[in-house]
């Protein structure tokens, strides 16, 4: 697994998971989510806009390991832990980011004022629907699959493959017959021609505060 | 004999400028690190040693990262409409056109040429024979006169009993009169896609809607019914005027009858 291959941030997550009550969770699940201390911390600087030794940043991290942890239990067994972690991490920045807003709602309005091209991680930190967003789900599910059908087929059919299935880098390659690197670069481009998609979907102002 | 070399993990996870490359920061952001080059490699701690120290890189990782949540979200729902058949999206018909059958003139036309050519002899004859009937309808004319009068003079055509037969006979023909009405199709009725639809004065008192036109008539006779009678002035019926046909979404009527006046 991953954390067999980081010390320095394995170091580091552990620290901070140590420092942490620990409620649920055997060892093994501890050294998981430490492991995913630096994708954690990556996520929340992302949303949030910061450094990553930025203190907001430090604290959702901590946050996010604190709820991780502390809500153990409720990860139903086979459930992989990771896009649950990062959920957590998604939420908590979210929240922060609002929150942030809310107690500095000059510099926010003149933010959204000023912000002329505006990036398209503010389309995607939040996937929850507005309400407009809601009546525009089904437009919006087409544009992405219009997105996957523009993809080759090749492209496309990794992306259903880990996206929709759940296989993995290496049952992918051999399946396409291509290297797993080969997997990562169509992954990585096949997303961003998502996320295009998915910024032509929704107009710019019309976005929630 | 040249074969293609094969690239390091050191090639694969870093660009030439040092900084991690979009294999590297993909495959970590989805877990993959460990599987893309192996535990036995020093490539992967040095990748993950340069994440900590490195803002650019993070940052990135942090995009990947949120961008692989998104598409797990959204490839599902996009994969529906990508998969689905195109078929599935019928043209759409005009509103016009649904109800609107195609005029059968090749069957009206061999029709009427069968009936002019059967009958053809017959109008023949009668034309001929037109002027002599007119003639004798114009003689019998004062003889069917008085015969007429003579009915109406007879003692079982007057009094009481004659004037309530007239007024039955009279409600008859109007009750008549009235079902044929009812029975003809009209735009928006049952037959051509109307629905029932409660008004707003009940649930029993109801109101026939197609396609965006206040048609029909209440069954029973309750209030909404006697003021659409006079023109559709239910403020139900008004609103869905002005909202081009769309109704409102309705109460139950135990609530209604309970709302206190605002």
């Amino acid at each position: 697994m991953l954390q067999t291959v980081m010390p320095r941030s394995e170091r580091g997550g552990a620290a901070l998971v140590a420092s942490l009550p620990a409620p649920g969770g055997g060892v093994g699940f501890r050294q998981q989510t430490a492991a995913l201390h630096p994708v954690v911390r990556a996520v929340v600087a992302c949303v949030l806009g910061e450094r990553t030794d930025h203190p907001d940043v430090e604290d959702c991290t901590h946050e996010v390991l604190r709820r991780a942890l502390e809500g153990a239990s409720r990860l139903r067994a086979g459930e992989p832990l990771r896009p649950w972690v990062l959920g957590i991490a998604r939420h908590v920045a979210v929240d922060a980011r609002r929150r942030r807003r809310r107690e500095r709602p000059m510099d926010a309005s003149a933010a959204v004022d000023g912000d002329e091209s505006e990036s398209w991680i503010d389309r995607l930190v939040d996937p929850s629907p507005a309400p407009d967003e809601r009546a525009a789900g089904a437009e919006r599910a087409r544009r992405i699959g219009a997105a996957l059908e523009g993809l080759a087929a090749p492209q496309r059919e990794a992306m259903l493959l880990f996206h929709v299935e759940g296989v993995g880098y290496q049952r992918i390659a051999e399946k396409l017959g291509v290297p797993m690197g080969t997997v990562a670069t169509w992954l990585s481009r096949g997303r961003r021609s998502l996320a295009d998609a998915l910024a032509e979907a929704a107009p710019p102002k019309a976005r929630r505060p | 004999m040249t074969t293609t070399p094969q690239p390091s993990p050191d090639q694969a996870l870093f660009e030439p400028d040092g900084h991690l490359s979009e294999i590297a920061l993909t495959s970590i952001a989805d877990g993959e690190l460990a599987e893309l080059v192996g535990d036995a490699t020093k490539a992967p701690s040095m990748a993950l040693t340069h994440l900590e120290r490195c803002e650019r890189c993070s940052h990135r990782l942090g995009e990947a990262a949120l961008l692989s949540m998104t598409a797990t979200d959204l490839v599902p729902a996009g994969a529906a409409f990508a998969l689905a058949p195109a078929a599935e999206e019928a043209p759409r018909v005009p509103e016009g056109q649904k109800t609107r059958r195609p005029v059968p003139v090749a069957a009206i036309a061999a029709a009427t040429v069968t009936a002019v050519l059967t009958a053809g002899p017959s109008l023949i004859d009668a034309m001929r024979g037109l002027h002599a009937t007119i003639t004798e309808g114009i003689a019998m004319a004062p003889f069917l006169g008085r015969l007429m009068l003579a009915l109406v003079r007879a003692p079982w055509g007057q009094g009481p009993v004659a004037l309530a037969a007239k007024v039955v006979s009279a409600l008859v023909l109007v009750m008549i009169g009235l079902r044929v009405a009812r029975a003809t199709p009209r735009p928006g009725s049952l037959q051509e896609g109307g629905v029932w639809e409660e008004c707003e004065d009940g649930w029993s008192d109801r109101v026939l809607v197609g396609s965006g036109r206040l048609g029909g008539g209440a069954r029973r006779g309750g209030a909404g019914s006697r003021r659409r009678a006079r023109g559709g002035t239910t403020r139900r019926g008004l609103e869905r005027r002005r909202s081009g046909g769309v109704a409102r979404p309705r109460q139950p009527p135990s609530r209604r009858g309970r709302e206190a006046p605002r």
